[in-house]
């Protein structure tokens, strides 16, 4: 079993309060968990000059300046080599399959898990004309299943801005205990 | 005299070969016939012309749409119908099925065909493996139409997603033949999660295929089949041994010099070429005269290219083949080492013009990578490599000594690495154009070309490869080139010069098929639904009109009862669809920033059509 670390989103946010400087990123932090055992994202705020996400609307919408943490990073990586040629980059959809970023809406990290490792037909509900691969097969997937978990439920809560690749923290090799 | 020795070399060719048919004396005789159109390219050319001119300059603004026919299939619909006769042929994305409409009786349905029976394709896979390997959307280009040689009748070839070939008679729909190509499945080595988009194309007795599934690990290839019974008549590998790739090592050139032995073996590292894609699935031509066929292959397998160093020959590379052997004349390798998936599988335009004041019979391709090539087709001597996009910058120039493309380190993924974000590459891995075929008048002598304007950033990393599944290794983020915010354009090109000759912004990237006819009117088609006739020499707009859905599929012109018709499949779908639904960047309007963000989800649904216009 991975040992769980006790960074929290408790802790992320207080990070907020920290202006680290472009050349002053923070250390970086293990695999997240929440506190049901699901996985999550970790981000640390400060002045990188990289865009992590924008908050607010319209004349109020501004740029919030961060880190993410390397494990959703790897997330966002296998997203963009596996997924997005089907459900569009960002998680944000396409005109072949549904925006990631709002199934989680009704898809839990137990429903999105067993999606990817058995993926779904148009009789189980996938879109008309449309099916899931299922990626159980693939390690290339596989070893970043979590991730990807962390890297969708980052965009899901608005925590994480469209395009480029998005500032990230130092690896952290997991510990087994 | 000349004549004797000359009746003399014909005999001795035919005691030679006593094998070799005569050319398709149908399709031959009817590309030229404009009341048809017989074949996905319009001609062997790929000229996409027609020589109708009822439609033109002067009263194109009045086109009225004539009717409309739904496919009852959603996803992205690329390719065009067939016209022979009074009968309209036309296929659909994923199941693949096929109409045949009557045009004499108000295109009622002669007979419809679906390859997918109780949710199985004839490979034995389910439509739903098939699915799950599309590469990008679950588009098929279209049926390909021969009569006599084999073919009877009249024979409908469809080239199934499956990857199996399928011969229906033309009059009924029934199956004459089937045989599968490739591998959908899973477990064979450089083969499974293989699948077929492309068009079959007719020459002679024989009809060929390629294969997709590069992103998968496919070893690709060329295979011709006879007509009559389905039986492999040849199957020409992109990469491998000498003898998988029908090559004579002394006599197939690349760059006008023999290749040698072992030139695709000696430009992989290890076993990698096994899997080492190379897919082939775009537009194909034919010169009867010098007897090649002409093709492009795609992308090296995988994505990430510090994992396989060298040329990775003979990926992303035109081919002339001889129809009958499969044995190749020559090769131009354009992307040596592809760091960015430009695949070369673009259409093969033959064109007999002026380049730099000498007359040529030319070949001119539009390539991902950016650069537009005029070959000699004959020869296969380069004869002009420029860029029809200006912002394209991972190459500064072809060098026309050797051939290469003289690479940018800065936009070398493999230059800067593993785990590297290579930033501002132009063009995005969709290439300055994808599959969309460019038009070519001869009347005006211009080349008319849809294409894309979009940049990336890409990051190559290690992937492992299992059979069956995506090989990729690479991340891209595209964005839309730097200093506009327009995705596409509409260009004219000199070929004989390698030249634009006049541009026209698109908000989204051009993704389908040109039209030129003698009416000097060009049609094409755009993403947000919208039909476009613009005039042939200055590109000004004559006519537009919104479509049920976005444009993927490419325009076709024919004659019925005196009436010329235009027609195009609207279905949004496709890489463009899945690129670009949702906008390529974040919505930063609020910040003051360049209003770049555009999603194509807010113009245009899901939807095939088949759409006809006529005055």
């Amino acid at each position: 079993m991975l040992k769980k670390w006790m960074y929290t989103l408790v802790l992320t946010v207080l990070g907020a309060s920290l202006a680290y400087a472009a050349d002053n990123r923070p250390p970086g932090v293990p695999a997240q968990y929440d506190d049901d055992d699901n996985p999550t994202y970790y981000y640390a705020l400060g002045d990188s000059g990289n865009v992590l996400y924008y908050e607010g609307e319209g004349e109020n919408r501004k740029p919030v300046y961060g880190w993410m943490d390397f494990a959703t990073y790897r997330g966002w990586r296998t997203y963009h080599a596996e997924c997005h040629v089907c459900h569009g980059p960002d998680a944000a959809g396409s005109t072949f399959a549904p925006a990631l970023k709002d199934s989680l809406d009704y898809l839990d990290w137990e429903k999105f898990s067993d999606l990817i490792v058995n993926g779904k037909t148009e009789a189980q509900g996938a879109q008309v004309g449309n099916a899931m691969p299922a990626f159980g097969n693939n390690p290339n997937v596989m070893r970043d299943l979590e991730n990807l978990y962390r890297y969708v439920r980052m965009r899901h809560e608005g925590k994480l801005r469209r395009g480029p690749r998005p500032p990230k923290l130092a690896k952290v090799e997991e510990v087994d205990e | 005299m000349k004549s004797i020795v000359k009746l003399v070399l014909v005999c001795v060719a035919c005691v030679a070969l006593p094998g070799v048919v005569q050319a398709n004396d149908w399709l031959l005789k009817n590309q030229n016939d404009p009341k048809q159109w017989v074949m996905p390219t319009g001609n062997y050319s790929a000229h996409r012309y027609s020589r109708l001119n009822q439609i033109n300059r002067g009263n194109v603004g009045r086109l009225k749409m004539a009717w409309n026919f739904s496919t009852g299939v959603l996803r992205g619909h690329e390719g065009g119908p067939l016209v022979i006769g009074s009968t309209l042929y036309i296929h659909t994305p994923i199941p693949n099925k096929v109409f045949a409409l009557d045009l004499d009786n108000d295109a009622r349905i002669i007979w419809e065909y679906n390859p997918v029976k109780g949710g199985v394709y004839p490979s034995g896979d389910t439509m739903d493996r098939v699915i799950s390997v599309m590469c990008c959307d679950n588009v098929n280009r279209g049926v390909a139409y021969a009569e006599g040689q084999g073919a009877g009748d009249g024979t409908i070839f469809l080239h199934a997603a499956d990857t199996t070939l399928i011969a229906l008679d033309a009059k009924t729909g029934r199956e004459k033949w089937k045989v599968t190509n490739m591998d959908p499945g899973t477990g064979n080595r450089g083969v499974s999660a293989s699948t077929g988009t492309g068009v079959p194309f007719v020459v002679k007795d024989k009809v060929g295929i390629g294969c997709s599934g590069a992103e998968f690990g496919v070893r690709c290839n060329w295979t011709m089949y006879n007509m009559k019974d389905g039986s492999r008549a040849w199957r020409a590998y992109s990469m491998g041994p000498d003898d998988d790739m029908l090559v004579d090592p002394r006599r197939t050139t690349h760059m006008l010099k023999p290749i040698g032995r072992d030139s695709s073996l000696d430009s992989w590292k290890g076993d990698q070429w096994e899997t080492g894609g190379g897919s082939i699935w775009g537009w194909y031509a034919w010169d009867p005269k010098a007897d090649l066929i002409y093709y492009g292959t795609g992308n090296p397998s995988t994505w990430n290219p510090v994992v396989r160093p060298g040329d990775n020959r003979w990926s992303m590379t035109i081919m002339a083949r001889n129809p009958d052997t499969g044995v190749a004349k020559w090769f131009y390798q354009m992307t040596p080492f592809d760091e960015w998936d430009y695949d070369g599988v673009n259409e093969m335009i033959l064109a007999d013009i002026k380049v730099k004041g000498k007359k040529r019979r030319a070949l001119v391709h539009f390539d991902r990578n950016g650069f537009a090539y005029t070959m000699d087709r004959i020869t296969g001597e380069l004869l002009v490599a420029e860029k029809y996009d200006p912002v394209v910058n991972w190459a500064t120039h072809v060098d026309m000594k050797t051939g290469r493309p003289q690479v940018v380190d800065r936009y070398s993924t493999a230059h800067q690495g593993e785990d590297v974000n290579t930033t501002g590459i132009c063009p995005a891995a969709l290439g300055t154009k994808d599959q969309q075929p460019a038009a070519y008048s001869p009347k005006s002598n211009i080349f008319y070309v849809p294409t894309n304007h979009v940049c990336m950033d890409y990051e190559p990393f290690r992937v492992d490869y299992v059979a069956g599944n995506a090989y990729v290794g690479a991340t891209l983020s595209m964005y839309p080139a730097p200093g506009g915010t327009n995705l596409g354009n509409f260009i004219a090109w000199d070929a004989g010069e390698g030249k634009i000759l006049w541009s026209i912004p698109e908000p989204f990237s051009v993704w389908s098929g040109a039209l030129a006819t003698a009416g000097d009117v060009v049609f094409y088609g755009t993403l947000e639904g919208y039909a476009k006739a613009i005039d042939a020499k200055s590109g000004k707009n004559l006519y537009t009109f919104k479509t049920a859905s976005g444009i993927i599929g490419n325009f076709h012109t024919w004659m019925h009862e005196g009436k010329q018709y235009v027609s195009v499949l609207s279905g949004v779908g496709g890489w463009a669809g899945i690129g670009l639904a949702a906008g390529l960047t974040e919505d930063t309007a609020g910040l003051g920033a360049v209003g770049a963000y555009k999603a194509l989800h807010n113009y245009t649904k899901l939807g095939g059509v088949l759409n006809v216009w006529s005055l």
